[in-house]
């Protein structure tokens, strides 16, 4: 049955929300490999690796890194399930598209109706995305949003910039359940389906409804920061403190995204 | 009877978007004392409180704090307003409003690290102040994945860390179940015979008595009674021009019955 | 729109991330100025809102949904600074946790949504508003040509990014290592899908939002008012500059019917192939280019990895398509830049 557009957004709206529970739920499982190590090494590392990635020109050292994505997820206990579900599929699905027309599509040495290098390239397309999505879902699914944030000072990212991320993902979910409870009040309150006029004017005063809350928040916000001392300055706390292992696994990452980078030079 | 002036307001007025929040309120609170403002909403009592903390001042007349104006030219400076923002504290209605960090350790520690003390003076008395609300399990939960009461108990913490003088809690028990209710009651019981300062504005009569020894009535902006508890309470004519209770009538056979009528919130 | 990891290069990458990079920093100067002001939390949830808008499937004309990004809202209501921010801080969200864009691409996608598209919706909302009444309807007008302009050219410039990739990235058999469509695949296939739906979806959303606004809350389209920077007077002097550069728009497509490529722009080939040495001379006065091309232009031709002759037909096919779309970037960027000189004279 064709879904409204309510349904489809209340869909896409409360997907949103069953991810993030799934990654702070994972991010939490104290007995995983990646859980342990130190959220600044992890963000640095994993970025090394993505890049290590994009830049290598091997399919196979490639693949060796989507491998080790995999037993590292593994030894986290993220399901593979859950990564097929939420990561695998979708970047399978949308490459997928993108990268199937280009088999024939390229120039080169025919195979059939295809080419090789059209086979190449999809295959560097597909590989390359998941696993830079494999590697960046670990991240996520492996330490905490507020750990992450603060990892992200390490890399010099603004105090402010970090503030407004942490705060945007804090508001992100007040947003989500608002919009799925003005969705779901419409739904209840709608009978039959209506014409496309009715649905853009319900979709626009939804927004614009969305927009006035969150102007309105965003002021009481203001307030509630300046009651407590905030005065222009931003600070953070964080109680990050590395160890020998740490150290290694920085070591391991960057090893690895250099080897990858530099085989496939 | 108590001890020196916390604050003293001299006919105030403040008016938003054309209506009159405020008009012409005067009053003073001693220190020590628990007061409760009493009023239906749009008396103009959360107007009062927030400018008991500052966050908004009135169009004419004063507000002072220990005989010390609270204006916007006085909060710019940084003593001053260093020394008032950790001394007066206000809990918002709405907790999604004063909870904006990523997790509830960083909620509790924000006010402490805007008063820029030690590392270790902050984690020691986040986690003391943790305790004491019974929320140390929650240290590292997101917002979005607390309870309404759990919610009330953090922001409750965050501004309690900061061990204020005064407390003003703008209807503390709104919203809330029974059981988290009777939690923030006895709360406010516990801040009697002197150790602070605490203004609760409401419009809940239930919980007048318990709470406060000094009752100021409010209605459309102005102050209009200032007694004890039970004064106020027993006189239904003025509950009812005040727009706390109503009349509610039925019929008996031939006769019509009125009696007055609260609604618990 | 969003381009995830292992479409662009890595100094593709590299080259939006710095050129992102000092819209970032004056975005961040500019906000600290005002940190002690409601601009932190106003970004926050605006990003946040922003984030919400792109889940949104909005029904349009002809019963198909598109999505809008709220850059065209975004510039409006928070200025074209705090829009790059908060639209930075949703995509950052986006790539980092819910693995939407790539996260090497996210400069890439930041400097096309969040920076080109903020200024451009900015510039054309001030342009085409005026000074126009608050509650007026060209104000409604105004945010709904910016947004459709706006996400136009974040995704075309996205289309460019993609389209040049198989021209400058390749293996050894030939085989493009990154997105594989060139220029004149990847442009139509991104423009046909914004020029139509997701354009009129921000269109749609900008316009109608600032409708509602200005019924219910138009102290948030305050900023954007006349009154705030940039003086009528100013603002009439800068009128016919933008007329100019309007007609140069429009003007461009013609470049397309200049036949063959510029003079002094052939390639090696272009010498020993007939119909390109005929064009080459009757461009040249009638006289006859050398037999050979000449050495120092072979040799510098191959710095760009030439491509191989093989691929010359699709080529001088895309770089008529490539002047256009160059020239069409150029001067939505030179509007740009334009308007960012204005308010700095102010």
């Amino acid at each position: 049955m064709k879904r409204t557009f309510v349904e489809k957004s209340i869909a896409g709206l409360a997907a949103g929300m069953s991810f993030a529970a799934l990654a702070e739920a994972s991010a939490r499982e104290q007995s995983g490999a990646l859980q342990r190590v130190d959220p600044r090494v992890k963000l640095a590392g994993m970025f090394a690796l993505i890049v290590g990635v994009a830049a290598s020109h091997s399919l196979s050292a490639i693949g060796a890194v989507f491998l080790l994505a995999v037993t590292l997820a593994i030894a986290s206990r993220v399901a593979l399930a859950d990564l097929a579900k939420w990561v695998w599929m979708p970047v399978l699905l949308f490459s997928g598209c993108i990268a199937l027309p280009a088999v024939f599509l390229t120039p080169g040495d025919r195979i059939g109706l295809a080419t090789v290098q059209g086979l190449r390239t999809a295959a560097f397309l597909l590989l390359r995305a998941e696993t830079a999505v494999s590697i960046s879902s670990l991240l996520v699914l492996t330490t905490r949003w507020s750990n992450l944030l603060k990892a992200l000072r390490v890399l010099r990212l603004p105090v402010v910039f970090v503030v407004i991320l942490g705060m945007t993902y804090r508001y992100l979910f007040l947003m989500l359940e608002t919009a799925l409870a003005m969705f779901e009040s419409r739904e209840s309150r709608t009978v039959g389906v209506l014409d496309p006029a009715d649905r853009r004017r319900l979709a626009t005063a939804t927004v614009g409804v969305l927009l006035s809350k969150s102007y309105q928040l965003s002021s009481e916000v203001h307030l509630a920061m300046q009651s407590r001392g905030f005065r222009g300055e931003v600070y953070v706390l964080d109680e990050f403190a590395a160890r020998a292992v740490d150290w290694a696994w920085l070591g391991l990452f960057f090893v690895v995204a250099a080897a990858v980078a530099w085989v496939g030079r | 009877m108590g001890g020196p002036l916390m604050f003293r307001v001299e006919s105030a007025v403040f008016r938003y978007n054309a209506v009159v929040a405020l008009d012409g309120v005067s009053l003073e609170i001693e220190e020590g004392k628990r007061s409760v403002l009493l009023g239906a909403n749009g008396s103009g009592k959360s107007t009062l409180l927030r400018m008991l903390d500052g966050l908004c001042f009135p169009d004419s007349g004063t507000v002072s704090f220990r005989g010390a104006p609270i204006t916007g030219e006085h909060l710019e400076d940084d003593a001053f307003a260093h020394d008032f923002r950790r001394r007066v504290g206000l809990v918002f209605q709405n907790p999604d409003v004063q909870l904006f960090n990523p997790t509830v350790f960083d909620e509790v520690a924000f006010g402490p690290l805007q008063m820029r003390w030690s590392k270790a003076e902050i984690l020691a008395r986040v986690e003391a102040t943790m305790r004491t609300m019974e929320i140390a399990h929650l240290k590292d939960r997101p917002p979005h994945r607390l309870s309404g009461g759990e919610k009330k108990r953090v922001a409750i913490a965050s501004v309690l860390v900061l061990d204020p003088e005064v407390l003003l809690l703008d209807e503390p028990t709104a919203a809330l179940d029974p059981r988290s209710q009777s939690q923030i009651i006895d709360l406010l019981i516990g801040w009697g015979g002197g150790k602070k300062t605490v203004i609760t504005a409401t419009h809940d009569l239930g919980l007048v008595e318990d709470i406060a020894d000094d009752c100021f009535l409010m209605q459309q902006g102005k102050l209009v009674a200032h007694a004890t508890p039970s004064a106020i309470l027993n006189d239904e004519a003025l509950l009812r021009v005040a727009n706390l209770i109503h009349e509610h009538r039925h019929a008996h056979g031939p006769a019509m019955h009125t009696h007055p009528h609260v609604h618990r919130t | 729109m969003h381009i995830p990891d292992g479409y662009l290069s890595p100094s593709t990458c590299a080259t939006l991330y710095a050129g992102s990079a000092p819209f970032w920093y004056t975005a961040l100067q500019k906000m600290k100025r005002r940190l002690n002001t409601q601009a932190v939390p106003l970004l926050s949830v605006f990003a946040a809102f922003s984030f919400v808008i792109m889940m949104f499937n909005l029904p349009l004309p002809g019963g198909t949904t598109g999505h809008a990004v709220g850059m065209g809202i975004a510039a409006i209501v928070l200025g074209p600074w705090g829009a790059i921010l908060a639209i930075s801080v949703a995509l950052t969200i986006q790539a980092i946790f819910f693995g939407d864009g790539g996260i090497t691409a996210l400069g890439a996608n930041c400097f096309n949504m969040a920076i080109a598209g903020s200024l451009v919706a900015y510039a054309l909302y001030r342009v085409i508003a005026g000074s126009a009444a608050m509650e007026s309807t060209r104000r409604v007008v105004a945010a709904a040509i910016a947004g459709y302009c706006a996400i136009n050219v974040s995704a075309l410039l996205a289309a460019i990014e993609f389209g040049i990739q198989p021209m400058l990235f390749h293996d050894a058999t030939g085989a493009p290592l990154y997105a594989p469509y060139p220029l004149h695949i990847a442009v139509p296939a991104m423009m046909i899908g914004h020029l139509t739906i997701a354009g009129l979806a921000e269109a749609i959303v900008s316009g109608g939002v600032v409708a509602y606004l200005q019924r219910a809350e138009p102290v948030l389209l305050k900023s954007t008012a006349p009154g705030a920077s940039l003086d009528g007077a100013t603002s009439r002097g800068l009128k016919p500059l933008w007329i100019a550069l309007a007609a140069l728009l429009v003007l461009t497509p013609l470049g397309i019917l200049a036949a063959g490529a510029a003079w002094g722009e052939w390639m090696p080939e272009d010498f020993s192939s007939p119909q390109a040495r005929q064009q080459i001379a009757a461009a040249s006065s009638n006289q006859s280019p050398p037999i050979k091309a000449p050495e120092g232009l072979k040799k510098l031709a191959s710095i760009w990895t030439a491509p191989m002759p093989r691929y010359a037909p699709p080529l001088l096919k895309s770089e008529k398509f490539g002047y256009f779309l160059s020239a069409m970037a150029g001067t939505g960027l030179i509007l740009v830049v334009f308007l960012i000189l204005g308010k700095l004279r102010t």
